[in-house]
């Protein structure tokens, strides 16, 4: 095994250096992953540019897929050789939270990418027991948008999923948005409303099956959804722009009773004139937040979602809008932060 | 007009009889295709408590509306319809909590009241009003319109049986109740379906449903399949689409902890009686339920997945036989030929 690789390390905010560092130490229960592709998620811009990492240096990248090439002296589940993808959220086990299998609610985790070293490397070292296997159907890059898939899924799910043939609106076409739209078609939703303002992206939602394609910036979004509802509003209204505007607007477009999930975190406070406010409750609105993905053993959201990607219901290859060598990344994130590129996913390969 | 009338148990007769007034708010639709359910049969063959002869049994019509009565607007002639059979009340403690499949005054068109097997069928001013009467989008064919009730018998089934997206459900029997369990289950988004089925041409037949994997005890052991193909932790959901008691205490040895299992398909009433190991409910923290009929709601969510495909409606019309031939509608159905039997009075 070599001593030393490649990897994108943060040193501080804004400070991403593609540099040779050392290759992680594995103990018993770890396998080290030889990383084939590792996904830039929305958060890694606003950690890379602007929060940074909890530690220092370290380095980022949790959502990956790759080949194992090391294993623990207690992590013969798997073995050298086998193509995997991981939850990267390291559960403290001791919690109240992590007692009732919700791992995505931990009081004191670890994270790869944040806390720990994650998968903007030629190899990072993972648990045995945050293993996922990736079905021969699933190549690399596929697989490493397992992460992003569950989450669009644990959001769905969190609101109890929905009622075949009723009517959604999906807020943010990225690819939480696009992998939610596909999730509420395997549910049987009705009328399938996708939002976004960049044109180029819906089109990539009409080609998955979406039925109805609102850019806000050219139509008033919420008078467009009222008419699509016959006037009552979506029976779900799902965001995940993170936008303060479709944050607010997500409550003005839902029907009575009808369930509102935040996805997408806020940058700024989202303030609710009386007319939001007020939605909410004379509406009876059920508003959920969801965040990240279960991996309970009862409940693995990994394994649902692996099998949709492996039967062809959940696609993920018309989000990838590049794919770049990790030792360009430094300068991918810097574009991506001055906003001099248009991007959906970006697939870093070492 | 001309109408298959029930006179009595195994008493039929092709008669004419008079055609029918529509009522003010009423309409009358003429019916172009009325399928043959299992109820049907047993209504022949046993009689049926609800249903007072002479009859004119039929309640998977669709036809184009005749007449319209007076008072009503939304409705014109000659609009291709469907009709949603069971007429809630509207008014009656399970109405008011949207669960019309308990109404207590519940009226179904040919059950209570005379139905499709007939040239014309006169539609209640309450039916009107409840929303049953449904237009039939452009492309989609009185036949496959007419799958509704079956259809959404099944969307009954999967609500009430919480069948939710990645689930690996079991459905018991492959006549046409159990092939729409299928295609409704994968709707709700399950991820492995199982069918169960003894009759290797039937299983065959139910092919086009799509499910993942088809199983004959004629050719193993179906619990041991069912946990081999669940990591030996049982289905999440097992649906008992046929009236077999042993189909339901087997459903109950291969379902998962927590899981459900609904007895969608009723037992023949001179024997509904079975026998189970209840400790097995008791430690698995299983759920048992049943189901049976559907809203007009479910019924709509029905017609909008045959247009978009998520049910192939075309798939399950088997036959076509003129109103003459009703008798041998009822015996093909009997002896489970084909999937369903469409009998067009028109024809």
């Amino acid at each position: 095994m070599k001593e030393r690789m490649m990897a994108a390390v943060l040193h501080a905010p804004g400070d991403l250096r593609y540099e040779e560092v050392e290759v992680p130490k594995i103990g018993p229960n770890d396998v080290l992953l030889k990383v084939k592709a590792a996904g830039n998620c929305g958060s890694d811009l606003q950690r890379i540019m602007v929060e940074g990492t909890h530690v220092f240096p370290c380095i980022p990248g949790h959502e990956f897929s790759g080949e194992i090439v090391e294993i623990g002296d207690n992590a013969s589940s798997f073995k050298a050789g086998d193509r995997v993808t991981a939850y990267p959220l390291i559960p403290c086990m001791r919690c109240e939270w992590c007692l009732q299998g919700q791992y995505n609610l931990c009081e004191d985790y670890d994270y790869l990418g944040s806390r720990s070293h994650g998968a903007f490397a030629e190899y990072v070292k993972i648990p045995v027991v945050n293993l996922v296997r990736l079905p021969k159907e699933v190549d690399f890059d596929e697989g490493a948008m397992t992460d992003p898939a569950c989450v669009a899924l644990h959001g769905i799910k969190r609101a109890g999923g929905i009622r075949p043939g009723q009517s959604v609106v999906i807020l943010g076409t990225g690819p939480i948005g696009m992998l939610a739209c596909q999730w509420v078609k395997a549910m049987g939703a009705g009328k399938l409303v996708a939002v976004d303002i960049i044109e180029d992206k819906l089109k990539i939602a009409r080609g998955l099956g979406v039925d109805v394609c609102i850019n806000a910036k050219k139509e008033d979004l919420v008078e467009k959804v009222m008419e699509e509802t016959k006037g009552k509003g979506a029976d779900l209204v799902m965001e995940t722009a993170g936008s303060t505007a479709t944050q607010r607007q997500s409550l003005l477009i839902a029907r009575k009773r009808a369930k509102v999930i935040l996805i997408g975190r806020s940058y700024s406070d989202v303030l609710l004139p009386d007319e939001f406010f007020t939605r909410i409750f004379r509406r009876e609105l059920e508003v959920y937040g969801a965040v990240n993905s279960n991996f309970s053993p009862l409940d693995n959201e990994w394994k649902i979602s692996v099998r949709f990607m492996a039967s062809g219901v959940i696609k993920t290859k018309p989000l990838i809008s590049h794919r770049i060598k990790l030792e360009d990344i430094a300068g991918t994130f810097k574009s991506m932060y001055e906003q001099k590129m248009i991007y959906n996913k970006i697939i870093f390969s070492p | 007009m001309k109408a298959a009338v029930l006179t009595g148990v195994q008493n039929f007769e092709l008669r004419e009889v008079p055609y029918p007034q529509p009522p003010r708010g009423g309409l009358i639709v003429k019916v172009e295709t009325c399928a043959i359910c299992g109820t049907d049969v047993k209504m022949y063959k046993y009689g049926y408590s609800a249903a007072k002869f002479p009859l004119i049994p039929g309640h998977e019509l669709a036809g184009t509306i005749a007449e319209v009565g007076e008072g009503i607007q939304g409705y014109h002639e000659g609009e291709r319809v469907v009709v949603a059979p069971n007429i809630p009340c509207g008014t009656c403690f399970y109405c008011q909590r949207g669960m019309q499949t308990s109404c207590n005054r519940l009226q179904t068109i040919g059950v209570h009241r005379d139905g499709g097997f007939a040239q014309y069928v006169m539609i209640s001013p309450q039916a009107v009003k409840q929303g049953c009467v449904i237009p039939i989008p452009e492309g989609i064919s009185f036949e496959e319109a007419a799958l509704i009730d079956p259809a959404s018998c099944a969307i009954n089934a999967c609500e009430l049986s919480r069948v939710k997206v990645g689930d690996v459900v079991v459905v018991m029997g492959a006549g046409p109740a159990g092939c729409l369990n299928v295609e409704v289950c994968r709707a709700f988004g399950a991820q492995k379906i199982i069918l169960v089925q003894r009759s290797l041409p039937r299983l065959k037949q139910a092919e086009f449903t799509g499910a993942d994997v088809y199983v004959s005890p004629l050719r193993e052991n179906v619990i041991e399949r069912v946990m081999q193909e669940t990591e030996e932790k049982g289905a999440d959901v097992v649906i008992v689409a046929c009236g077999s008691g042993e189909a339901q205490q087997q459903a109950l040895e291969m379902v998962a902890k927590r899981g459900n299992v609904n007895l969608f398909g009723g037992l023949p009433k001179d024997s509904p009686f079975i026998k189970f190991n209840s400790n097995v409910i008791h430690y698995k923290e299983v759920s048992v339920i049943g189901t049976h009929g559907c809203s007009t709601r479910q019924c709509k969510t029905a017609l909008d997945m045959i247009t978009s495909g998520k049910i192939k409606a075309k798939e399950y019309v088997s036959y076509r036989l003129g109103l003459s031939d009703f008798l041998q509608a009822i015996k093909l159905a009997e002896e489970r030929k084909g999937l369903k039997i469409f009998v067009s009075p028109n024809l």
